[in-house]
């Protein structure tokens, strides 16, 4: 195994060092990049890449985007400070497969990368394209019918770990034909805007049970609609109660073995995500 | 007119609210699920319209509707709901619903939907 730290820090990659030592894990070369160029050049068919978050995003973000470019497949993880958890969408949308947390201990670090090899190592699931459009076109009537939203969509990616990329996330659960679950993962601001929006009032100015109350809706929503129009197809649907999670990092579990598929959109000048995970049941027929 | 709006989640109930307050000057009644609508109506049956979610914890919407048209076939009901599905709007009518409003909505077209019952 190779980890390439892509970073502009010695630290960074003294405390990587650290831990897997203290892991002690055997045959693991450690390569610290600390520009694009070295990084790429070092990127091998076993190779995980960290790219330390602690630094100016848009650097970071470079890092990312370049080592996406050297590999399609290569594992790149985050390594984001607490403070800095707003900010990861630029990282995830450049091709960031996940995120650490600093300070991480060297149990977290190993399981991370030991995860993100084996899904790169594995076969992915294929991912069934008629789920999406239907989650897609109700995010954005959502937005433009209840809140004068535009909402447009970025990019669409495949994510592994359960790291929200919003401070706020409404959760609908969906059982019928295919199962699993659709979520909204909103930054606070995006969150108080879209609330205040629906109402007609000035937005909260930090996230409120009211806010998290609205959110909740949003997803409601959502799922509702794309449900609706699944239903035109073959796939039937009971949705649950949407509930809410807040919290900077806050995590969702999501269907193992299926395809987690984020939808990066943008409205008011800030990043949102659709997360999609639904698997047809066996008992579908096809 | 006292009209009763029943939905778990209170932004909509406001939602519903502002968009009804452009309507004329009404008491709102709020309920949160089926079981406090049946309550609510119990306290106020002066009540005159009600507007009702579908998916709600403890009784949902429908299940509301079938035991409220048990004892009330006057008092309109109209579904304000994401179960968009046109089954649901056929289940929703034969239980006794008088009209259905799918979210999202547009103010304009709950005003629509909801105006001619409203005295």
């Amino acid at each position: 195994m190779k980890i390439v730290v892509a970073t502009t820090a010695a630290t960074t990659s003294n405390m990587i060092r650290g831990a897997i030592q203290q892991a002690k894990v055997q045959n693991c070369e450690i390569f610290e990049a600390d520009s694009s160029e070295k990084m790429a050049a070092a990127i091998s068919e076993d190779a995980v890449v960290l790219v330390d978050w602690d630094m100016d995003i848009a650097l970071g973000t470079a890092f990312v985007k370049a080592a996406r470019e050297a590999s399609e497949s290569v594992p790149i993880l985050l390594l984001c400070p607490k403070q800095k958890a707003g900010t990861v969408f630029a990282g995830m949308q450049a091709g960031a497969r996940g995120v650490v947390t600093k300070p991480f201990t060297a149990k977290e670090l190993i399981q991370a990368v030991a995860s993100s090899l084996k899904q790169a190592q594995g076969k992915r699931p294929t991912v069934n394209v008629e789920f999406i459009n239907p989650f897609i076109e109700s995010t954005r009537n959502v937005f433009s019918t209840m809140c004068q939203i535009e909402a447009v969509r970025k990019k669409l990616f495949l994510k592994d770990d359960y790291t929200m990329l919003g401070d706020v996330s409404g959760v609908m659960g969906l059982s019928g034909d295919a199962s699993g679950s659709v979520v909204i993962s909103l930054p606070a601001k995006l969150a108080c805007t879209v609330v205040g929006r629906m109402l007609g009032e000035e937005p909260a100015a930090e996230l409120t049970n009211d806010v998290c109350d609205g959110v909740g809706e949003v997803i409601n929503m959502i799922a509702g609609q794309a449900k609706a129009a699944l239903a035109e197809t073959k796939y039937h649907f009971t949705i649950s109660i949407p509930s809410v999670v807040s919290g900077q990092k806050h995590e969702i579990t999501h269907k193992k073995g299926t395809p987690n598929i984020v939808v990066l959109f943008e409205a008011e000048g800030q990043d949102f995500a659709i997360q999609v995970c639904l698997a047809p049941n066996e008992s579908n027929g096809d | 007119m006292k009209i009763l709006v029943v939905d778990d989640s209170s932004t909509m109930r406001r939602i519903i609210t502002n968009t009804l307050k452009t309507l004329g000057e009404h008491t709102i009644i709020e309920a949160a699920d089926g079981v406090e609508a049946l309550a609510a109506f119990k306290d106020h049956p002066d009540t005159g319209l009600i507007l009702s979610d579908w998916n709600m914890p403890n009784m949902n919407g429908y299940d509301f509707l079938l035991k409220f048209r048990e004892a009330n076939r006057e008092v309109p009901v109209v579904m304000v709901t994401t179960e968009a599905e046109k089954q649901n709007v056929v289940t929703a009518i034969k239980a006794g619903a008088n009209n259905y409003v799918v979210k999202p909505f547009t103010p304009e077209v709950l005003k629509e939907k909801v105006g001619g019952f409203i005295k």
